[in-house]
């Protein structure tokens, strides 16, 4: 019986298996050497975070966020961040008539903002998570945009 | 003397066949200890548990107290030889998940400004306290 058809079989049957063994080996490579992302997760929990915070204050005026809303933009030293990864820009419109508004709460790298608008490099730019909320404050009803961009680059991309 | 010859035949054909499933299957086994092998792999639990546990701190109100299972570290840990107790760390408001003592770990911060003690129970939990500062007290 000739079995030359059988040993032909059997090689390709082998380079199929290096095949699927390098597929594998380089998916899983890829899936588990990329770091999880959760940079969009951390800006809206911030976001939540800043609306209960608004929520509770009576007064617009002179807001520190990192006194009044208890917000710390220290972060780990490495790859040379410098407590610079986080940018909160808060600002108020009017929700019905027209009034006075409170000012603009600016907070943390505004670098981030410019960084995300040029958008140079899609991999490189930070996330930008924005979201309004209705807000009384005092009799004054607020339509409150917050944005928030988060860096941290190298630890989540 | 032919029905022998032809059983024999038979058999090879069969052992054959069960050799063939048997590495099939063995290689198949490799490829699927390898892929839990990366699943369950220090640098992924370090990756992982720094960072739920800084996203918990943030997304968390002051007085409360939460329990972590973190039991897959745990065992990890005991297997690299580091205790449960020195797992997670916190300096300043970074987190630091070491599961290999002679590695670096993974770190992450949150920005939650309150005061954050977290300490390993028992069972592989860890139980993460947040409270808010008391004044003159912040580290």
């Amino acid at each position: 019986m000739d079995r030359r058809g059988e040993k032909v079989v059997s090689v390709y049957w082998f380079a199929i298996l290096f095949i699927v063994a390098g597929a594998v080996v380089y998916m899983v490579g890829v899936y588990y050497g990329e770091p999880y992302d959760v940079r969009e997760i951390e800006g809206d929990v911030m976001i939540n975070k800043i609306f209960y915070c608004l929520d509770e204050l009576s007064n617009f005026k002179d807001i520190n966020l990192k006194e009044d809303c208890n917000l710390n933009f220290e972060v780990e030293d490495s790859f040379g961040w410098n407590h610079d990864q986080f940018y909160v820009e808060i600002t108020f419109e009017n929700y019905r008539g027209s009034y006075i508004l409170p000012h603009p709460i600016f907070f943390g790298n505004s670098d981030l903002k410019n960084l995300y608008f040029l958008g140079l490099d899609r991999d490189l730019l930070p996330v930008l998570r924005v979201r309004e909320f209705y807000l009384e404050n005092g009799n004054l009803p607020l339509n409150v945009k917050t944005e928030v961009y988060v860096r941290k680059l190298e630890k989540n991309a | 003397m032919f029905i022998k010859r032809r059983d024999k035949r038979g058999a090879n054909i069969l052992m054959e066949n069960i050799i063939f499933i048997v590495l099939n299957l063995v290689f198949l086994a490799i490829i699927l200890l390898f892929v839990f092998s990366r699943m369950g792999a220090s640098a992924v639990l370090e990756e992982k548990y720094s960072k739920q546990i800084a996203l918990i701190i943030d997304a968390a109100k002051p007085e409360t107290i939460i329990d972590l299972n973190m039991e897959d570290a745990v065992k990890k840990a005991n297997k690299e030889g580091q205790l449960p107790g020195r797992i997670v760390s916190k300096d300043r408001n970074v987190i630091l998940v070491k599961i290999n003592p002679k590695g670096k770990g993974h770190s992450y911060s949150y920005f939650n400004d309150v005061d954050v003690s977290i300490n390993y129970v028992k069972g592989g939990v860890y139980r993460i306290s947040i409270k808010e500062w008391i004044e003159g007290e912040k580290k």
